[in-house]
């Protein structure tokens, strides 16, 4: 599929963007946290895979196109740090006023989407808390799945320099999910001691 | 020493949650655990995080990333670096007027110092020149005047001054030719000349002067006995070449609108 794709083949190439989108629409919106400039780099990403396509040399395949995606990425912070808009703001909402039902303890359904919002939104508002490059490695390890290898060929960086800012990262996230453990649903608490 | 280690095992502990220890640090790290209820904590808090982001709820993709066509394509030249495309232009046309005034005073300072006559043998030979680098300029012109309208007039005068070189080595191929094969030798010329005549409609040189100047730029030439005698041939054919190539590429890129990325 790839080497059809580096001949130009569109379709072929198109086959990769279906296989690969979510990874990259994920990763891009737990850097950006927020969906129009994670949508954007996206598009961003792809379209400069597709061209840079004949640079492929083999290695891991999604490391080289998130790789692509993380530089989409910077992009976008550097853009959006020219013109900064609240994105906390948007993240403070919970448009659904999920919270209101966790109050009454009824069972799975629409509660657990809620849950898992809030789940989602407390995350994102402790990703929001680390420097990108931290918030980088987290998102790439912890939440997309990838080993120390892949991270450090997707960011181009040696291993030692993903273990410690994955070390770092994750300690400032513990740090800031802990003050919020009240918002989070119970089952999703740390409990005291040990 | 206690600090140290203490601290040593703090910042072991997120890669001994992956197992990325050597086998040497992973029992510094079990070793100091049992001792520490503050790693073992820390530990504890990180372990939680990661378990919460292994719970995370995957984004539902706003829309397809597939690429279009539309998309995919290169700019067309001009837009991509529309700096360059006019400044290309510029330069070509530059390239057109600087030969122009080389070549015309080059044939300013030919006609000038013309002895006397030109051999008499040669006007009999160049009656056949005009043919060979007229045909041979066609194509040159064909080349030059896609771009820039401004450089038709010059053309005719063009081929002269490029032909000269492979028409006087094939000068005596001609004659030796004429000689074999006069029938053919003679259509190869009104051909030719019917040709220019049809492509050139622009003012044009009279044939006649176009041969007197042949004649004398070759009649030159000969004496000189070598292609390169005055800096005006190295301009001439310097700049004829510089024309050439820019006007090719501006033609390439043009009508390609070729991604030059």
């Amino acid at each position: 599929m790839i080497s059809a794709a580096q001949k130009g083949d569109l379709t072929a190439f198109n086959l990769l963007v279906e296989a690969y989108q979510s990874l990259l629409y994920n990763t891009a919106y737990r850097v950006l946290l927020d969906g129009d400039a994670a949508a954007d780099a996206t598009q961003d990403a792809f379209l400069s895979a597709y061209r840079a396509l004949g640079r492929f040399r083999g290695g891991s395949f999604r490391a080289w196109l998130l790789r692509i995606v993380k530089n989409a990425c910077y992009d976008q912070l550097r853009a959006k740090k020219r013109k900064p808009t609240a994105s906390l703001d948007a993240l403070l909402v919970s448009p659904d006023g999920a919270s209101s039902h966790l109050r009454q303890r009824s069972s799975n359904g629409p509660l657990q989407q809620a849950i898992r919002h809030d789940l989602r939104d407390a995350i994102h508002r402790g990703l929001e808390t680390l420097p990108p490059d931290q918030r980088i490695t987290v998102v790439l390890v912890d939440i997309q799945g990838f080993s120390y290898q892949e991270a450090a060929e997707a960011m181009a960086v040696a291993s030692g320099t993903v273990k410690s800012r994955l070390s770092r990262g994750r300690a400032r996230l513990r740090d800031f999910l802990l003050t919020q453990q009240e918002l989070l649903p119970e089952k999703y608490r740390l409990t005291s001691g040990g | 020493m206690r600090q140290t280690e203490h601290e040593q095992t703090r910042n072991l502990l997120s890669p001994y949650l992956d197992g990325e220890v050597s086998e040497e640090e992973r029992e510094q790290v079990e070793h100091h655990l049992r001792t520490c209820p503050e790693c073992a904590a820390e530990l504890a808090g990180l372990r939680w995080t990661v378990g919460l982001m292994a719970q995370m709820p995957a984004e539902r993709l706003p829309r397809s990333f597939v690429l279009r066509q539309t998309e995919v394509e290169p700019l067309p030249f001009r837009f991509r670096m529309p700096r360059l495309y006019p400044l290309l232009r510029g330069a070509t046309a530059l390239a057109a007027l600087l030969l122009v005034m080389v070549l015309t005073a080059d044939l300013g300072f030919q006609r000038r110092a013309v002895p006397s006559a030109a051999p008499a043998a040669e006007p009999m030979r160049a009656v056949q020149v005009p043919a060979s680098p007229e045909a041979e300029g066609l194509a040159q012109e064909e080349a030059v005047e896609a771009p820039d309208a401004g450089a038709k007039p010059v053309v005719p005068a063009q081929p002269t001054a490029q032909a000269i070189a492979p028409a006087a080595r094939s000068e005596e191929d001609r004659a030796k030719a004429a000689t074999k094969q006069p029938g053919i030798a003679a259509q190869t010329a009104i051909t030719a000349t019917g040709r220019t005549e049809a492509a050139t409609p622009a003012p044009q040189p009279s044939p006649r002067h176009v041969r007197q100047a042949q004649a004398t730029s070759v009649a030159g030439l000969r004496s000189g006995g070598g292609l390169i005698q005055s800096p005006w041939r190295v301009a001439e054919v310097t700049l004829a070449i510089l024309l050439a190539v820019l006007a090719s590429v501006l033609w390439w890129v043009g009508r390609a609108g070729g991604a030059i990325s």
